[in-house]
This record gives C-alpha cells, sequence and structure tokens, in this order.
C-alpha cells in the first residue's frame, strides 16, 4: 500500500501535505457515500444493526488482505494494546450501528449533520484520554456553543 | 425525533471516543494490527448485538443487491475511509485533515439531495451548516495545542 502511495506521489509531484489533504478529502467523501447507500437500504426488513454487521464483515476481509503482513505480529500483541483496540472497536461499532439504526427513523439529511458532531466528542476525549496534548479555549468553547445550537436548530425542525 | 437525537449522538460519541482510543493504540501496536483489529472485533461485537436484538433469522434475509452495496459500503467506510484518513494524518497532520472530515455533514446532505431526492426544510439546512461552522470554528484553533 505504502509503495502505491509513494509512486502515485512521484508520478504526480506532489507533497506530502496536499497528498494528505487529497487523502482526507476522498476520506471526507467515502465517510459520507457509506452513509448514503445505507440510508437507500435502511429498512424494516434491514435492520441498521445488520448493515453495520456486514459493512464490518466486508471490510474485515478487505483490510486483512492489505494488512496480511502485519497479522504475523498478532501474538506479540501487548495486553494494552488490546485493550485499546476493544475500546476502538467498540466505539467504531456502537457509531456505525447507532448511525445506520438512526436512518431507519430519519432522512440522512437530519442524521448526518447531528452525526457530525463527532470532532467536537474526539477533543473532549482528547483533553480526558491524551491529557496534556490539548486544551479548552474560549474559541474552542464558542465552536462547541454553535455546534449544540446547529443539534438544537435541527432537532426543534423535525 | 427522540430516538433519532439520541442514536445519532450515541454515534458521534462511538466515533469521537473510537477515534483517539485508536490513536492511543497505534502508539502500542503496528498501525495495520490496529486497523484489522479494531474492525475484526467491530464485526463480531455488531454480530452479537444484531443477533441478541433481531435473532439470526435476520442474517439471512439480504438479496444479491444488497451485499453488493454492503460489500461497496465496507470498501468505502473502513477503507476509503478510515485507512485514507489515517494516511491523510499522517501526511497533512491532524490539524489540516480534522476541519476537512469536519464537512463530512454537509458532504452528506449533498448526496442525499442530489441523488435521494430528500427536501430537508430551511431550519435543517441552516442547523447543518451551523454544526459545520462550529466544528470549524474548534478544529481550526491552533491555541488548544499543546504538543
Amino acid at each position: 500500500m505504502s509503495g502505491l502511495i509513494s509512486a502515485a506521489r512521484r508520478g504526480f509531484g506532489l507533497s506530502d501535505t496536499n497528498l494528505g489533504i487529497g487523502f482526507a478529502s476522498f476520506a471526507a467523501f467515502s465517510f459520507a457515500f457509506g452513509a448514503f447507500i445505507a440510508s437507500t437500504i435502511v429498512g424494516p426488513d434491514t435492520p441498521g444493526l445488520i448493515i453495520a454487521f456486514y459493512e464490518a464483515l466486508f471490510g474485515f476481509v478487505i483490510v486483512s488482505t492489505i494488512y496480511r503482513r502485519d497479522l504475523k505480529s498478532v501474538g506479540s500483541l501487548s495486553r494494552r494494546a488490546l485493550w485499546w483496540i476493544i475500546l476502538t472497536a467498540t466505539g467504531l461499532a456502537f457509531g456505525f450501528g447507532s448511525i445506520y439504526s438512526a436512518l431507519a427513523h430519519a432522512d440522512l439529511s437530519v442524521v448526518g449533520p447531528i452525526g457530525g458532531v463527532v470532532p467536537l466528542v474526539s477533543y473532549v476525549t482528547v483533553m480526558v484520554v491524551l491529557r496534556g496534548t490539548e486544551r479548552l479555549t474560549w474559541r474552542a468553547a464558542a465552536g462547541a456553543v454553535l455546534v449544540v445550537s446547529g443539534v438544537v436548530l435541527i432537532a426543534a425542525s423535525n | 425525533m427522540g430516538v433519532v437525537l439520541v442514536l445519532s449522538l450515541l454515534a458521534a460519541l462511538g466515533w469521537g471516543t473510537g477515534d483517539v482510543f485508536s490513536r492511543k493504540a497505534a502508539i502500542y501496536a503496528p498501525a495495520g494490527l490496529v486497523v484489522v483489529g479494531m474492525t475484526a472485533l467491530a464485526a463480531f461485537g455488531l454480530g452479537l448485538g444484531a443477533l441478541v436484538i433481531h435473532g439470526p433469522g435476520a442474517f439471512v434475509d439480504g438479496t444479491l443487491r444488497f451485499y453488493a452495496l454492503v460489500g461497496l459500503m465496507g470498501l468505502t467506510s473502513y477503507v476509503g475511509g478510515q485507512l485514507f484518513y489515517l494516511f491523510g494524518m499522517q501526511r497533512a497532520g491532524v490539524t489540516i485533515t480534522a476541519p476537512i472530515i469536519g464537512a463530512v455533514p454537509l458532504i452528506a446532505v449533498t448526496l442525499a439531495v442530489v441523488f435521494g431526492g430528500e427536501r430537508p426544510n430551511a431550519q435543517t439546512i441552516v442547523g447543518a451548516f451551523v454544526i459545520v461552522a462550529g466544528i470549524m470554528v474548534v478544529m481550526t484553533d491552533r491555541n488548544r495545542v499543546l504538543r
């Protein structure tokens, strides 16, 4: 994978930052596109949890194929690493399971923006889990107020 | 709306904390192993939850179209989304990539309106812009980063 990225970088003459922006933009579109597909198939016969399960199952097959070499070192995983991986997986499972279940009750144009408060949750979590890396500022607090106001606006109008 | 609000906020809580936990996991294990491990365990947890709530019958009801679409979702969410976000963060840094990811709600609303035929009311559109603006204000604040 990294060889492919290096070749693409050389081919297009891109800087690391521009390549990073390109990757992040592609990731943003991918996340939104995944949610859009889910919104078209979720319903009474296809619950959000089932969609999230199969999505993760197919995702697992694909990423384990990409990282098949890393799988050899699975036995050397420390207990601490395993603990953080379990917590990450729990978060992901709640994230995908909940958002697809929400899509069974409302449109993507309503669910998407409310679920978009993720960076704010990450910011608060960083201050708790990775202490000393970020702090609370007046600007961040103002941004948080804006986010909450947006959620209230959407909730009130639906 | 109450159920939708709770589920959407629960999703944000899951993804938001998971994002930070994965950074912590990557300190103690190779990134590839973290991605494979979290995807496998997420699938296991979701499968277990679905089994308890919906029963075994719900797993075999899908059509070929359903499996093709969830396969595409696996590609977009776990490879196009999670992996490429990781690659982006490694190259451009979290201060540049986080605001880009913050625009996901606007992209989702655009897709829903253009391709899904949804017609959100004006207040919902304004709310979406206010949320994204708030995320941009938080994410572009470099003073909050200590190290």
